[in-house]
């Protein structure tokens, strides 16, 4: 990834992920926002978050352009919602033609729904399978 | 032909009644475990349990091949998902949703849809094309109601085209206004002044007045 510093990101889903990658983004100097529509989810970010917090639903098109969706660098599509995030992640990068879509998916068949666009999938399953490989993989190298 | 029907509650059963009158031939995924077992009972067709947003429980459903689906569950965003996989994993023909936001209606075409449903979008395109068939295409009230304002557009099957002003006869308290014609901007009328087809009239009456304004133009 490289991003243009004060390049616009915007993170739909304040959840544990979300929470994170914003602060972690605004601390490095992103132009951050992040959309909720729980107010009680942006307890996640800390006091001297510096971006922004937009308390609405992240799949409506009038909150997408409020936030000027069409020159953001970077959507981060991370509600507990797979076909939500399917949902935003193509408005992103479709409709919008936002350059930088990522989006989170628990069930990793949604990845047939994402094939072929500028969409980038992150699946906790396939990274928790990854570590487990690896670890098996190295316990093998030791016994020999 | 083979249809699927993914989601829904009453309007799926209706829908389910309908179709497979019509003999086709009909597959249901439903991720209401009592519903499915009404269901099946009922229309005596084969009804899959699960949610039909997930792969698997498509596949399962052997919807390969199939004609059309129709989604019908109460969020948007499950409607796509279904619409996107029946449609690039199983080769469905036509794919077919409903949206509770009808922002979303243009939106799912883009997206891939065949045909989006949204119940507010048409409740709102039939209430306008009663307006237009009415021809009472707008109506404002000035003073608290004691004046509207009616724009009619007139037909050329009504009584009053090829009639001057003089001839017709209008209920007290009405008055023709204003005449918008294609070929003149805007013209103050008279009594000589002659009405014709496609003229776009501006009434003035009390509300009581409205309805006979209207028989007196058009009969």
């Amino acid at each position: 990834m490289k991003f243009e510093r004060k390049e616009r990101v915007i993170i739909v889903g304040c959840g544990r992920l979300g929470g994170r990658l914003a602060t972690m983004l605004s601390d490095k100097g992103y132009q951050v926002v992040v959309i909720d529509n729980e107010e009680n989810a942006f307890k996640k970010l800390p006091e001297a978050f510096g971006g922004i917090q937009i308390k609405a639903d992240g799949i409506d098109l009038e909150t997408l352009k409020y936030v000027d969706i069409d020159d953001a660098a970077m959507l981060v599509a991370c509600t507990g919602n797979d076909n939500l995030n399917n949902l935003i992640a193509q408005i992103a990068s479709r409709i919008f033609g936002v350059p930088n879509v990522y989006v989170r998916f628990e069930d990793t068949d949604k990845e047939k729904l994402i094939d072929g666009f500028n969409i980038q999938g992150i699946y906790p399953f396939k990274l928790t399978m990854g570590i487990f490989e690896e670890m098996l993989e190295s316990d093998e190298e030791g016994e020999d | 032909m083979r249809i699927v029907v993914a989601g829904g509650r009453t309007q799926a059963d209706f829908l389910i009644g309908d179709l497979v009158k019509k003999k086709h031939k009909i597959v249901v995924i439903n991720d209401d475990a009592a519903y499915c077992d009404y269901l099946s009972s009922t229309h005596k067709i084969p009804v899959y349990h699960g949610d039909p947003s997930k792969y698997f429980v498509l596949e399962e459903a052997g919807i390969k091949d199939f004609d059309v689906l129709v989604a019908l569950t109460h969020r948007d965003a499950d409607n796509l998902a279904i619409c996107q996989y029946a449609k690039r994993c199983f080769g469905v023909k036509k794919v077919i949703c409903t949206v509770a936001n009808p922002k979303n209606a243009d939106l799912f075409k883009e997206l891939g849809v065949n045909t989006v449903i949204s119940s507010t979008h048409m409740i709102a395109q039939y209430i306008s094309q009663a307006a237009t068939v009415e021809n009472l295409i707008k109506t404002m009230s000035v003073e608290d109601d004691k004046v509207i304002i009616t724009e009619v557009l007139v037909e050329p099957n009504y009584g009053c085209v090829g009639k001057t002003l003089m001839n017709i006869t209008l209920p007290e308290n009405a008055i023709i206004g204003c005449i918008i014609r294609k070929s003149a901007d805007m013209i103050v009328p008279n009594g000589n002044t002659e009405i014709k087809s496609g003229d776009k009239l501006l009434i003035l009456s009390s509300p009581e007045n409205q309805k006979k304004v209207m028989a007196a133009i058009a009969n």
